[in-house]
């Protein structure tokens, strides 16, 4: 049992199955938001990043031209996205870090 | 080592042959390197998606990242601005759609099986009570 990491060595399955309930399940109906233009162009995404809608104000509509308007909304969608990695990534770190294990690091690229 | 053939004994496993194992293993990595190559190539690929009235178009990675939102100036004249946000949330998924297909193809060319869609995967959550509930809406 010496070679285990330090969170299997005590391994309760129970608190485990609570900590998956609690970080896991618990946050799937989690919604983030990105913006821009001074937050008026917002991005929603799920917890799972799925894109859920875009809402840009009436004024930035009017005062930025469109390729101004484009880059805005790229901006806050990617920022609501980086909001759901983070969230994620903070999840598996806890989940991970309670069974001693190491984190491995994905990089999605692009 | 029984010698000679490399069958049985430690040289074996399972009735295999050393040889055989050997190639097996040195297929599998075969195997792998070409995924990831191919994986990694569609990765690199750009996809575009539109809103359905064409107006918005949307550049994605092949992982999905976006690259890029197009918005066109007759989108500007003929939507407002709740339009706008709309068609380029379209656009985006379209885009994201068209990078998932492609992704899907190279796995299915790869390994002869199709990964599941959202609907399948939904479909197969769906045995394990409420949280596939709650996975369909995200979907």
């Amino acid at each position: 049992m010496n070679g285990l990491p330090p969170g299997l060595r005590d391994f309760d399955m129970h608190a485990f199955a609570d900590r998956v309930r609690r970080n896991v399940v618990g946050q799937l109906d989690r919604r983030f938001t990105g913006s821009s233009d001074e937050g008026r162009v917002t991005a929603t995404v799920t917890a799972l990043g799925v894109l859920e809608s875009i809402d840009v104000d009436i004024l930035s509509k009017r005062r930025l031209d469109n390729h101004s308007l484009g880059e805005a909304i790229a901006t806050a969608v990617r920022a609501a996205e980086a909001e759901a990695e983070q969230a994620k990534a903070a999840m598996m770190d806890d989940l991970l870090g309670s069974l001693g294990l190491p984190i491995p690091r994905f990089d999605a690229g692009g | 080592m029984s010698g000679g053939d490399g069958r049985g004994g430690l040289g074996g496993l399972g009735g295999m042959a050393f040889d055989d194992v050997a190639r097996g293993l040195d297929e599998a990595q075969e195997r792998v390197r070409s995924l990831g190559g191919l994986l990694g190539a569609a990765g690199a690929e750009r996809f575009t998606g539109a809103s359905a009235d064409g107006l918005v178009t949307a550049e994605v990675t092949g992982a999905g990242a976006l690259l890029g939102v197009h918005v066109s100036a007759r989108a500007m004249r003929d939507l407002d601005h709740v339009g706008v946000g709309r068609a380029a949330a379209q656009a985006i998924g379209e885009a994201r759609s068209a990078a998932s297909a492609r992704l899907m193809d190279t796995i299915a060319e790869l390994t002869g099986q199709r990964p599941p869609g959202p609907e399948e995967a939904a479909k197969a959550l769906a045995d394990t009570g409420d949280t596939a509930e709650r996975f369909r809406g995200l979907m």
